[in-house]
């Protein structure tokens, strides 16, 4: 595995203390690590980070397992992409055409409004610069840590989060789902939520504050990692109650999918609506490790996310100004599909940008081409690396100036993907 | 820290599209925070509540899944020694054992013959496998053996609702025939079993695989999550291992493993140093040769170790712990019961007290056995939908905990360590299951009793007394007087009062609160 070739490069300001005591490895230095107290030290003074101005709001949505991005946005001019998908390809003329060159997947139709009116930017031949081998788990780590050396021990969105003004509120960064996302490790705050319904604890003959006073004198020991969870969830307890107790009609009689995905996206509204703190969301669909009778599958995967991501968008409206959603994938599937109608481990993949503040309607690629001698082991090559479009939005969606602190090592080339 | 970090951030979830109706219930699984960082290793150095040196209560938290309120003074009177012995070699009669296959008789049956009984009703047959899971965890004399069985099926995830032919079917005789009978054996069989059973075979995808196309997902995870790990494979053993495997399939109307020689591929093929001509079609004792070699590699036994010690003694155990289990596991031809044994003599695990953290699962199974909730009679005979129905609150609090069994998608399993579960979801979750339990009346799935609240009254004894009592007799501990206090609050009792004669009949609103502050107390987070 790669490391970052200079590792002072990061020692300076949010990241000074905590490289300085990794480089010692001294057992205090590691133990103070952990202590809370010292979290707020990855903060870099506000004035640097962009002064007071509310950040936007990042919504990360991971499609795990690895999608077929040559699905997703098909390279219908491409005659190797033909030859090699000889049951899988997407015939040219059933493509929603993007440029004459890309086009968007006959279930993706939902996002053809997107697309005409700007607000899509589609990122392809994009993923994992250094990715040394097919592990999805590997991947998705080093996609959410942001960094190919583990020893960072954070993930991008928690270092994006430390680089801005710090708040005390406990809805600025929610992870929809059971666990907090690699991508928010790190951040001490980021409440977890598997939907708004269930995020509420009652108890038979009771009175609700009753039980919170109770517990919050439960849990004292402060140095316990327990401890913080729980007064955490109290935080978001409170939080999410007055969320809930407002009754909530999406805008423009926008209807969502039924979906685990529709209802996040539902869940994730009503949240961005409700918290005007609200930085960064992550979220995730699965489903997409089709290794397997792929025609069958993603077809149906692809119309519940363009038919989500179409009713968020619309519910938002004006918001999507200050929001971004960035789609993204641990890594694409092998160009040649396999004998069971699927397609096997890759590299290259696709990457969504959505958002009224972002420079859409453009596909925005270093084609490498689909020859046998364009191709990366048997693979659609990265010629961009997906933090070069993250740090775009970073940048420009979410007055966020410190790239070098989010993605240590990187060399920030601007893409153009966000609007200045 | 390389090979730490890699248990600990691989907890992706490639998902796979979810079956029919189950769809809508199950939620999209994260990748969990991964934090490769030793912060969790210093968190966890810090003893919350008192931990008493009780060995005792640490095996019974640490090797099953908690006290019951006898457990304590009968593993005191045996000695732990002989009980962990008596647990380990197995001898005793798993009674339990007996009834979990008379409650549900269909889930020992082949993946066909489950198939025909619920036609097609995938629902009702994994809700009734789920809680026989829970079952074990819950009641099992056994405790050592289910809680192997649960490390086993981590280690060897297959997910019972993800999208795939035969699936949930083989996911049933996967548990019951092909893992547990093997869970204190050697790993080399349970290896080999794993590698030939149908849900392995379909949850991989291996089935599908033939000569001209190998089908690498199988190869892939076994070699780097089963057997030797990251870094210690390269493509080119993925590739030939996937060759090696060809012939390896699913007969596809009695849904049993079965060898085609007309898939496999024949050629030289080299493995992490393994060579085989491999001439002719019929390579199926390769795959079992190639097993033996995989289980005894040095690689492999490191790996073993740590999922073992992960789960027994540290989220980070020491490189000098590994590496001396490692050498144990070697030394005992990968003997997995020898192999825990010789953890449990490490004096790694005794200072390991209260240090690990309980998964929701944990903690639900904790309550229950902590509660002394008993179980109804009528679950016996083939689980109806009335029982399901019964069943279903707790299973579905479990799942928006993040924490169902044979429900994570990626073939790595649920998480081991804390950092994971250590968030305000899981959390408030694992609170709203306890507030259930202790409304849990006398019908199914439980019986409750009198309560442990009421149970532990003795004549003159205080409301404080009462709290006292009631939390050491649930989680073995002794209990804070700051924290008998909040209790007793929440309850709406003075503690130097006494309560009434009526207090031993049970089942008001103050038994309630009481018995539910101390489940949802710091004291039930660690095991």
């Amino acid at each position: 595995m790669k490391r970052p070739t200079d590792r002072r490069l990061a020692d300076e300001d949010c990241s000074l203390t905590r490289r300085g005591l990794l480089a010692r490895g001294g057992a205090v230095g590691l133990a103070a690590l952990a202590t809370p107290a010292l979290m707020p030290r990855f903060a870099v003074a506000a004035e640097t980070a962009g002064g007071d101005r509310p950040a936007g709001t990042v919504i990360a949505l991971f499609l795990r397992g690895a999608v077929d991005g040559l699905s997703l946005v098909v390279p219908h001019q491409d005659r190797a992409y033909y030859k090699l998908r000889p049951t899988l390809a997407v015939p040219e003329n059933r493509v929603h055409d993007l440029d004459g060159r890309f086009g968007l997947h006959p279930s993706l139709g939902a996002l053809m409004p997107l697309w005409h009116r700007g607000d899509l930017a589609v990122v392809h031949a994009t993923g994992l610069i250094t990715t040394a081998d097919y592990s999805h788990f590997n991947a998705q780590a080093e996609m959410e840590n942001g960094a190919d050396d583990p020893a960072i021990g954070s993930g991008w969105l928690a270092r994006h989060l430390m680089c801005r003004p710090q708040a005390k509120d406990s809805l600025r960064a929610v992870a929809v789902g059971p666990h907090v996302a690699a991508s928010l490790s790190g951040y001490r705050r980021a409440t977890a939520m598997a939907n708004l319904e269930s995020f509420q604890l009652s108890m038979a003959g009771v009175a609700y504050d009753k039980v919170m006073r109770a517990l919050e004198h439960l849990y004292t020991d402060r140095g316990q990692p327990a401890t913080q969870a729980a007064h955490e969830t109290f935080d978001a307890l409170r939080r999410i109650a007055d969320i809930r107790s407002q009754p909530y009609a999406p805008a423009h009689n926008v209807t969502y999918p039924t979906s685990a995905l529709g209802s996040a996206l539902l869940d994730v509204a009503r949240v961005a609506k409700a918290v005007p703190e609200l930085e960064a969301v992550t979220l995730d669909a699965g489903g997409w490790d089709t290794h397997v009778a792929q025609n069958a599958v993603l077809p149906v995967l692809l119309g519940d996310l363009a038919s989500s991501l179409l009713a968020f968008t619309t519910d938002l409206g004006e918001r999507m100004r200050h929001t971004t959603i960035v789609v993204m994938s641990e890594f694409g599937r092998r160009v040649q599909e396999n004998s069971a109608g699927g397609t096997d481990h890759g590299h290259g993949n696709v990457m969504f940008v959505i958002g009224k503040g972002i420079r859409g309607r453009h596909v925005y690629s270093h084609w490498p081409g689909l020859g046998v001698k364009d191709l990366d082991y048997g693979d659609l090559a990265v010629t961009t690396d997906y933090r070069q479009v993250v740090a775009d939005v970073l940048t420009h969606r979410l007055a966020n100036h410190h790239v070098d602190k989010v993605f240590p090592g990187l060399k920030y080339h601007p893409l153009g993907v966000a609007k200045r | 820290m390389g090979e730490h970090g890699r248990l600990v951030g691989r907890r992706g979830l490639l998902g796979a599209a979810a079956a029919g109706t189950a769809a809508a219930a199950i939620p999209a699984w994260p990748v969990a925070a991964a934090s490769p960082s030793r912060r969790s290793a210093h968190h966890l150095d810090h003893v919350p509540v008192a931990v008493p040196d009780d060995h005792a209560l640490h095996v019974l938290r640490r090797l099953g899944y908690g006290p019951t309120p006898g457990d304590l003074a009968a593993v005191r009177k045996s000695g732990v020694a002989r009980w962990v012995d008596s647990q380990l070699s197995g001898t005793s009669p798993d009674v339990h054992e007996t009834l979990i296959g008379a409650m549900f008789p269909f889930l020992s049956n082949s993946p066909k013959e489950v198939e025909d009984l619920y036609s097609g009703d995938s629902q009702t047959a994994i809700a009734a496998y789920e809680w026989a899971t829970l079952h074990r965890a819950m009641y099992s004399e056994q405790q050592v053996r289910a809680r192997l069985t649960e490390v086993w099926l981590d280690h060897f995830n297959v997910c019972s609702l993800v999208d795939k032919p035969f699936l949930p079917w083989a996911r049933f005789s996967y548990d019951f025939q092909v893992v547990r009978p093997r869970a204190t054996g050697t790993f080399v069989d349970l290896l080999k079993a794993v590698l030939v059973s149908p849900a392995m075979l379909t949850f991989l995808d291996q089935w599908t695989s033939n000569k001209t196309y190998p089908v690498e997902n199988l190869a892939r995870e076994n070699l780097e999550l089963h057997t030797v790990g990251v870094g210690h494979f390269d493509e080119r053993d993925v590739k030939a291992y996937a060759k090696l495997l060809t012939g390896a399939t699913i007969n596809t109307r009695t849904l049993e493993y079965e060898y085609r020689p007309e898939l496999h591929y024949t050629g030289r093929l080299e493995i992490l140093g393994f060579k085989a001509a491999n001439r002719t079609p019929n390579g199926e004792r390769l795959i079992g040769q190639f097993a033996e070699y995989l289980a005894h590699r040095p690689t492999t036994a490191r790996n073993v170790a740590r999922r073992l010690l992960v789960h027994y003694v540290s989220d980070r155990p020491s490189r000098s712990l590994v590496d001396r289990v490692a050498r144990h596991y070697l030394r005992q031809h990968t003997d997995i019961a020898a192999t825990l044994r010789f953890i449990i003599d490490q004096p790694e695990f005794f200072a390991s007290r209260g240090k690990k953290t309980r998964r929701p699962g944990d903690s639900f199974a904790a309550a229950v056995r902590g509660l002394g909730l008993t179980w109804t009679g009528i679950d016996l005979g083939v689980a109806t939908g009335t029982l399901i129905k019964a069943w279903s609150p707790y299973i579905s609090l479990l799942r928006d905990a993040g924490h169902v069994p044979s429900e994570w998608f990626a073939p790595n399993g649920y998480p081991q360590v804390a950092q994971p579960w250590l968030n305000s979801n899981t959390t408030l979750q694992v609170w709203r299951l306890m507030a259930l339990l202790v409304q849990a009346g006398n019908g199914a799935p439980f019986v409750k009793g009198l309560g442990p609240s009421a149970d532990v009254w003795r004549p003159g004894m205080t409301y404080d007394g009462v709290i006292a009592a009631t939390a050491q007799r649930i989680t073995g501990q002794h209990m804070r007087p700051e924290h008998r206090h909040a209790i007793a609050k929440l309850a709406g009792v003075e503690p130097q009062e006494k309560p009434n004669l009526g207090w031993r009949l049970g089942g008001t609103a103050p038994h309630r609160a009481i018995e539910f502050g101390i489940l949802a107390s710091e004291y039930m987070v660690l095991r």
